[in-house]
């Protein structure tokens, strides 16, 4: 149980002292490989991995957020981090249990043990803005009840603050950063708006809960802004299913779902749950499919969205001339490839992953079981080339990470995928 | 709880809310307001004074009733426990926050005598101190009267900060307490005293100093 810094100067020490952590086990690692001429270098991957996720478990918030973040974003980083942080998404200490019971007084009036049937004060699950408790309704309804840490809001305006001062230096002075910083704050502060997310997740069992994939109900005569609870999902997180060895059939059938769950969102042009991580899917051993935490939902501008679904055509067609030109609109070029040999390095490289990305899309059937496409896709992200200026329109973030998101589920489950209907739906949505 | 304690609590915080509307309420108009006798008032309490008195003491009681409806309450660590008893004490002055503004400093602060609340907060410290089995021997050796004194005047200290206290839901008092009672639990838990204590005797036993004091 720890408790939560809240102040500046708590979260900047724990910063620095990551900082130099990291920076310990690397000088220490690279006088051993010179003393003893040892180069392995996954021992030291995994012991920065652990001391980075410790301290970011103590930040919480934004902290978590980015670690949650590396645990998607695979190839960017070595694999024993991605598994390390792949805990950031469930698994950070809870808080202190009176605590949450003084929370739920405050919010709901009342405490757990007068609320409630039954309460586990151990908390089930807990994240980066709050922790999950499984409760008893008084009906017998056995429901999921998530507690906001105190001050979380006050410390995602103090850690972007830093972020942003921190971008400052790296990012060249006279590219525009704000519209990419206030995309995420305004993101996640909408986040910590338990009533928000409620009403998402009831918008969303409208539309989706079926057979194959079930969401949560909403309980609004217990939420309030800092205190949500809804309908409790049984399940399992994809790393314990797939510990259990499951077979070929349920993985591809669990994808299906997945893939199909994805492009039902995108057909009905209103908002998609943007979290896409493995902490945020319940599977149930039939090949049905749990979708929890409706904390990051995002709805496009019109215009952006059918642009960024262009792409996949597009790519897939290979016409430079029209690649370019959604470039252009999606802010991805800035100048013309053909005189300016930067832009022709940006050019070179998103077409070539484009087409990578596209490649689900190509023909009927898709395996991303496959260790090749999982290589591909991971050079790209190792090879980008990095510059000190942003670059593509500020909803790329979120949009990337949606589709990059599913994608990794998909190949870690080495699933195969059925692509026909969400080309159908991608056609209707462009030509129609 | 009996019925004559859950009587008087009812009468205690009715009282509270009374004293907002007129402080020189009557125990007629009380017990009216509570649809009970003016005799069964003053068969446990003799004026209003004592009635407003009786307050403070009983949030603990509330609190200790409480504590007995939570499963578990017993492997709580010592920072869940102190946080537990002070939490609960200002979830329970909130429900009358205007009543403990305007009387807290002057019917418990500076109460001529040790007010009962005082003695009652400190006899659950002694009691949270003494039931945990996790403090190492040298912390315990500074747990005496004038340890629970200190923890009752670090309870006023909080008072003050929530009584100025204007975050949301007053959370900064919330963190306040969490970060206040994982301090004292990392000074009470850790066994760095007891090694040092360890070390000091051995290093006594060994030295000159201990020949002669036998001689």
């Amino acid at each position: 149980m720890t408790n939560f810094p809240t102040t500046k100067y708590e979260r900047g020490k724990i910063f620095a002292k990551t900082g130099l952590k990291v920076g310990k086990n690397y000088a220490s690692h690279f006088l051993k490989s010179w003393i003893k001429g040892e180069n392995d270098r996954s021992a030291l991957y995994k012991k920065s991995a652990e001391d980075l996720f410790g301290e970011f478990t103590k930040l919480r918030g934004t902290a978590l957020k980015i670690a949650q973040s590396f645990s998607i974003d695979q190839g960017f980083l070595p694999d024993e981090f991605s598994e390390v942080m792949t805990q950031a998404q469930y698994k950070v200490p809870p808080i202190n249990r009176s605590l949450v019971r003084s929370i739920i007084k405050r919010e709901l009036g009342g405490y757990p043990e007068q609320l409630f049937a039954s309460f586990n004060p151990e908390a089930e699950a807990a994240a980066s803005i709050g922790q999950v408790h499984k409760a008893t309704l008084k009906d017998g309804t056995v429901v999921a009840v998530k507690v906001q840490y105190p001050g979380v809001r006050d410390t995602i305006s103090s850690d972007i603050a830093l972020a942003r001062s921190l971008f400052r230096t790296i990012v060249s002075k006279s590219e525009p950063i704000e519209p990419y910083i206030n995309e995420v704050k305004e993101t996640l502060l909408r986040e910590t708006d338990y009533l928000q997310e409620g009403q998402s997740i009831d918008r969303f069992h409208k539309r989706f809960n079926s057979k194959t994939i079930f969401t949560p109900q909403w309980i609004p005569d217990l939420s309030t802004e800092r205190v949500l609870t809804m309908t409790y999902l049984e399940g399992m997180h994809l790393n314990e299913f797939l510990q259990n060895d499951p077979g070929q059939d349920i993985r591809n059938q669990i994808g299906q779902n997945l893939w199909d769950f994805f492009h039902n969102q995108i057909q009905d042009r209103d908002e998609i749950h943007a979290d896409t991580h493995p902490g945020n899917f319940l599977f149930d051993g039939n090949g049905n499919v749990g979708v929890i935490d409706y904390g990051c939902v995002k709805s496009f501008p019109e215009s952006f969205f059918m642009d960024y679904l262009r792409l996949l055509p597009t790519h897939l067609k290979q016409d430079e001339d029209e690649i370019k030109e959604l470039y252009f609109k999606l802010e991805i070029l800035k100048g013309d490839p053909e005189k300016n040999p930067k832009e022709k390095l940006f050019f070179d490289f998103c077409k070539n992953y484009g087409f990578t990305f596209a490649m689900p899309y190509l023909e009927d059937t898709f395996d991303f079981g496959d260790p090749e496409y999982k290589k591909l896709i991971a050079g790209y992200t190792k090879n980008a080339p990095f510059t000190n200026e942003p670059r593509g329109n500020k909803h790329f973030i979120y949009t990337t990470r949606v589709h990059l998101g599913l994608y990794h589920l998909l190949m870690k489950l080495g699933c195969r995928v059925d692509t026909s209907y969400s080309k159908t739906i991608i056609d209707e949505m462009l030509f129609d | 709880m009996d019925k004559e304690l859950t009587l008087k609590i009812r009468i205690s915080e009715a009282g509270a809310e009374r004293y907002l509307e007129n402080p020189r309420f009557t125990i007629q108009s009380l017990a009216k307001k509570l649809n009970i006798d003016t005799t069964e008032i003053f068969e446990l309490f003799p004026n209003r004074s004592e009635i407003l008195n009786f307050y403070y003491p009983s949030r603990i009681l509330v609190y200790k009733e409480q504590t007995r409806m939570i499963d578990n309450y017993p492997d709580y660590s010592l920072s869940e426990k102190l946080s537990l008893l002070i939490l609960t004490l200002f979830d329970l002055f909130q429900d009358h926050r205007e009543f403990v503004l305007s009387t807290y400093n002057k019917r418990v602060l500076c109460s001529m005598s040790t007010h009962s609340f005082e003695t009652q907060f400190k006899n659950e410290i002694k009691q949270i101190f003494h039931s945990d089995s996790n403090i190492s021997s040298a912390s315990s050796l500074v747990i005496n009267r004038a340890f629970y004194y200190s923890i009752y005047q670090t309870f006023n200290g909080f008072y003050y900060f929530w009584s100025r206290d204007t975050s949301s839901h007053y959370e900064n008092t919330s963190a306040l307490i969490d970060k206040w009672a994982s301090f004292i639990q990392e000074v009470f838990y850790t066994k760095i005293a007891d090694k040092g204590l360890d070390l000091g005797k051995f290093l006594f036993y060994h030295s000159p100093l201990n020949q002669f004091t036998k001689s």
